[in-house]
Order: structure tokens, then C-alpha cells, then sequence
């Protein structure tokens, strides 16, 4: 085996017999001790042992997002608030992977609840991209993003809510899916904000987060927005081939934008040349609402984590702050010792935005230009078929250059949001470097149940392009 | 809306259940007036005839009926707990006489 090994060539070798589950097991176990103390992408291993070579995904290790319940394993969503919680129970999208054959042999850093866009949120330190060390990976996700491009894993789960998987896979020159939202199920997935959270993988290539979709979608009864569709194989139709007669609108925005750095347009402009070259059909478009993404999602998502939030009280689990005079004050102790600074900032926006005085001008008013956004994707997609922007307008941030403005660091999720707001699908394509060897992706989005032809469309565009093949250097 | 004064901040504390030392008062009051100026951007667009409610997903309930539940595996969770209870400190504050 050779670092940076894919889920397709482990499951072509398991199950040619060129090497054993043993010895892929040993492998990636080997490579989390020898690497991760650089990284600070893995939180914990677990002492698992892989059990079949059948299944989709038979015989293959990965890492979970330290949101997603697993039995028994702290399940701490990079909080000190869960820092000794035990899930009592797998999140469902857990028994999906195990009943394809795959297990679950670590958790990864993350910010803390699944808020921020660099990882250093978490309470349990940053995570580092193994492209320089000195960047942030993106976040959430920050340690699967960082796990899998250093090769310690083959692939790794996310989650998204504004844009926590495309960003560190754009960041850290992965491929990441957010899927039409009821499509993966939340179930014993840490709530932050429940109308757009869905989960998602790290992979190295477009082939292989299509075939570990394939295997993590599916009804859940105990999911109460998942969508009534079975699982697919999302596999079948990567042919390397763009669609025939592709409709690509590419957003205006994304070439006339402030705020965008000159080399992440430039590599836009290469993608969009690429994408002709193959046969795509370019049209530009404009998606007038586009702009109130991040409006809509600072109200929308704040109101709803600052309602997720309010469970974490130190009554029946979590952090309880010890010498409390009385039972609010330790609802309050618990509260203060337990969350960090960017928890306590977005509860108290989104209680700020549902008080009485202030919840139709912001929440309702939100919720208002949310189906105005939806209505004009409905509306474009009439006429095109993907919808394309640039992932992140910046490169990977500086470590410690960016918690003193927050809202500056919000700015960088201007192509992300407004999808997750009305949850459709969008897929993280890597799509090139900076002249200081930084990667920079690009993203595909399409209406809802569109996942098939993104994995497609972007399977042409990464087979075409190529820049997957890439490492970061000093893990070999 | 520039800043939220630092009484309403700690109004907002008080709502949220959150306890904030001075320092994180005087930050927040800076950082989360810009966040909601920012957000104020959103009055001016009309909306008329758009309905708040997202319709694309359809809620699925399960049946109503009782579940069997393994409370012992989420009691043992408890910071504190006796028998089939959590414990929790007193909740009215004694008298002092």
C-alpha cells in the first residue's frame, strides 16, 4: 500500500487478496501515530478491528467528525461542555457504514459545535493543514479535512451547516459533498442548526465520496426530515464524461466580486476554460438574492443553535459546574465554564434575533428572503443544469490571524451559504494551487436529489484536470 | 446599530443562561452590534407574499406510542444521580433568617 491510497484501490486490493483487512488496518493506525502529533487532526482512536471484506465499503477505516454519536466513544463536538460524554447509542449514518463494512476507528478536531470556519474553535486546539502547517485546515471539519489529506485516513466525516465540509475540502484539496438536506440522516448527529445540518465524507477523489454516499443515504424513521428515497449508487454513472449538451451557469458574482483573492478568480477562469474544453456549455447568470446569504444564515442558523444550545444546562448530562448556590446558577456556571467564546457569541445573537421585539425583523424577515433565494434557484435551474462559483473567495487562512474579527472571517462563506439555506446539494471539487503551493477548489451545485449528476459533472472536471493526484509533502 | 450597550448584552446573558465576566461583556458588545448591523440589511428587501415557512421537506412522524427506553445507559451519563433520579442543587433559594 502507498500513502494517499483511495477507498477504490484498498477495496480493488482487499478483495484481490493483494493485501489482508489486517495489514490496511495496521497501515492507517500506523500512520495516525506517526503523523498526527504535527496535525492535531485526530482526537482519539478506538480499538477496533475490521470484520468483512464484502460490502461497499468492506474492510475500510475512517474517522468521524466528533459530532456523530458512536456507542460508548466520547462524542464531544470539540466542546469542554461534552468533554466526557459517552454516546449511549451510533448515530445512524454510523450502522449505515458498518452495515457496508467500514468502521469507525477515531474522531477528529473540529470547532467547537460545528461553529467556525477554521478550526480554532475547538476546544482541544487547532487542527493544522498538512499543505503548511502554519494554515488552518478550514472548518468545521477541520480534523477530517486535515486527517485524510495527510493520508491517515481514507476517508472521514464530516458536517455541514454553513459550508463546514466544502470549505476544509477546499481548503486541504479534497473533494466534499453537501447533500440535499434529508438526505443523510441527522440522527445522533450533535444538533447546531437542524434546518440545514447534514453530514458528509472526505475523500480524496470525486469516486470515492460518491461511493461512500452511496453507502451512508438513506430513509430513517428516526429522522424526522429524511427524505423518503432509498439509497443510490451514486458510482454508476462516472464515466469521466461531462453530460451531453452540459448547461453550466456560471455566477456572475464569482468573477466580479470584491474581496476575492486574484489567484482563487484566476483558477476559476482555468476551470471554467477546462470545463469548455470537455464540452460544457457556459452561460453566465446572476441570482439577484445570492447576496443575503450570509444575512439570512448569521439570524437563521444563531436562532436555531441558540435553541439546540439550551440543553447543555449540566442537569442530565455534560459539564456541571461544581459549588452552585442554587439551580440557575448552575444552569449558568455550567454554561459559562462549558462553551467558548464563539458558543456564548451566536447564542446570544440568536436569542437577540427571536425576542419579541426583534424576531419579525430579523428571524421572520429571514425566513422570508430564504424563500425568495429558493425561488430563484427553482427559477435558474429551469435553464441550466449546474450552477458553478469558486469554493472559498480566499486562500487557507493564517493560524492565529483570524479570531479577533470575526465578521471578517463570516465574509469568507459568501459562496457557500445560500445553498444550505435551502438545502440543496453542492459538491467541493479541487481544482488547482497558489504559487505558494496552497490548494483551491471549486464547487458544482445543482437543485435537490441532484447529487448523481454533480458526482458526474465533477468526475469529468477532476479526471480532466487532474490536481487529486497531489500531495502535501512530509507524509510519505 | 453600532454597539449593544453593555446592559443589553447582559440582558441577552440572562435570557441565554450565560454567565459573562466584564471582559467578555465589553467584547461582545462591540463584536455582536456589527454581526446584527450587518444583518440589518435584509429589512430593505421586499418580501411581500413570501412565506417564512420552509415547505421542501415534509415532517415524517413516527407512531405515537411509548418506546422502550434503556435508562440506565442515559442515567449513567448524570453528573448526579440517586436511583432512577438526577440530582440537582436546591432550587429556591433558603430563607435566611
Amino acid at each position: 500500500m502507498k500513502p494517499f491510497i483511495t477507498v477504490k484501490a484498498l477495496r480493488e486490493g482487499l478483495t484481490n487478496k493483494t493485501f489482508s483487512l489486517s495489514e490496511v488496518h495496521s497501515f492507517f493506525t500506523k500512520r495516525i501515530t506517526t503523523y498526527n502529533n504535527k496535525l492535531n487532526a485526530v482526537l482519539e482512536t478506538f480499538d477496533r478491528q475490521p470484520s468483512q471484506t464484502n460490502g461497499l465499503l468492506g474492510g475500510i477505516p475512517f474517522a468521524r467528525k466528533d459530532n456523530i454519536s458512536q456507542t460508548n466513544e466520547i462524542t464531544s463536538a470539540g466542546s469542554n461542555i461534552l468533554k466526557n460524554y459517552r454516546a449511549p447509542y451510533n448515530a445512524t449514518i454510523i450502522n449505515n457504514l458498518e452495515a457496508a463494512g467500514a468502521y469507525s476507528i477515531a474522531r477528529t478536531n473540529m470547532d467547537e459545535f460545528a461553529m467556525g470556519s477554521t478550526g480554532e474553535f475547538s476546544a482541544y486546539g487547532p487542527s493544522k493543514n498538512p499543505w503548511n502547517l502554519s494554515k488552518s485546515p478550514g472548518g468545521s471539519s477541520s480534523g477530517s479535512a486535515a486527517a485524510v489529506a495527510a493520508g491517515l485516513l481514507p476517508f472521514a466525516l464530516g458536517s455541514e451547516t454553513g459550508g463546514s465540509i466544502r470549505m476544509p475540502g477546499s481548503f486541504c484539496n479534497l473533494v466534499g459533498m453537501y447533500p440535499t438536506y434529508g438526505r443523510n440522516s441527522r440522527y445522533g448527529i450533535i444538533a447546531f442548526a437542524s434546518s440545514n445540518d447534514q453530514v458528509g465524507a472526505f475523500t480524496k477523489t470525486v469516486y470515492d465520496n460518491a461511493l461512500v454516499q452511496s453507502a451512508l443515504g438513506g430513509v430513517d424513521a428516526h429522522d424526522a426530515t429524511s427524505i423518503q428515497q432509498g439509497p443510490k449508487d451514486y458510482t454508476r454513472s462516472l464515466d469521466g464524461k461531462l453530460p451531453e449538451d452540459l448547461r453550466i451557469g456560471v455566477l456572475k458574482d464569482a468573477l466580479e466580486a470584491d474581496g476575492i483573492d486574484p489567484e482563487v478568480r484566476a483558477t476559476f477562469e482555468k476551470s471554467l476554460r477546462d470545463l469548455e474544453k470537455i464540452g460544457a456549455k457556459l452561460t453566465y447568470v446572476d441570482l439577484p438574492s445570492w447576496k443575503y446569504g450570509i444575512a439570512i444564515y448569521f439570524i437563521i442558523a444563531r436562532a436555531e443553535a441558540a435553541s439546540n444550545l439550551a440543553r447543555f444546562d449540566g442537569t442530565i448530562y455534560g459539564l456541571r459546574a461544581q459549588d452552585a448556590k442554587n439551580l440557575r446558577d448552575m444552569f449558568e456556571s455550567s454554561r459559562q465554564q462549558g462553551f467558548g467564546i464563539e458558543i456564548k457569541r451566536r447564542v446570544l445573537v440568536g436569542n437577540y434575533v427571536l425576542s419579541v421585539g426583534h424576531k419579525e425583523a430579523f428571524y421572520n424577515q429571514a425566513c422570508r428572503v430564504r424563500a425568495m433565494i429558493k425561488a430563484e434557484f427553482d427559477e435558474l435551474f429551469k435553464n441550466i443544469d449546474v450552477l458553478m462559483c469558486p469554493t472559498s473567495p480566499s486562500l487557507p487562512f493564517g493560524l492565529g490571524q483570524t479570531t479577533s474579527d470575526p465578521l471578517a472571517v463570516y465574509m469568507a462563506d459568501y459562496f457557500l451559504l445560500p445553498n444550505n439555506m435551502i438545502g440543496t446539494p453542492a459538491l467541493q471539487v479541487p481544482a488547482g494551487f497558489s504559487q505558494t503551493g496552497l490548494p483551491i477548489g471549486v464547487q458544482f451545485l445543482g437543485p435537490q436529489f441532484s447529487e448523481e449528476l454533480l458526482y458526474k459533472v465533477g468526475h469529468a472536471f477532476e479526471q480532466h484536470t487532474g490536481y487529486y493526484q497531489k500531495n502535501p509533502q512530509g507524509y510519505e | 446599530m453600532k454597539h449593544l450597550s453593555k446592559d443589553e448584552i447582559k440582558k441577552l446573558a440572562n435570557l441565554s443562561a450565560l454567565k459573562l465576566d466584564e471582559q467578555e461583556v465589553a467584547l461582545l458588545s462591540q463584536q455582536i452590534g456589527a454581526i446584527l448591523e450587518y444583518a440589518t440589511q435584509i429589512s430593505q428587501v421586499n418580501t411581500t407574499g413570501l412565506s417564512p415557512v420552509r415547505l421542501t421537506n415534509q415532517n415524517i412522524f413516527r407512531d405515537d406510542a411509548a418506546l422502550q427506553q434503556p435508562s440506565e445507559v442515559l442515567l449513567a451519563q448524570s453528573p448526579k444521580r440517586k436511583d432512577q433520579y438526577f440530582v440537582v442543587p436546591q432550587i429556591l433559594e433558603q430563607n435566611k433568617k
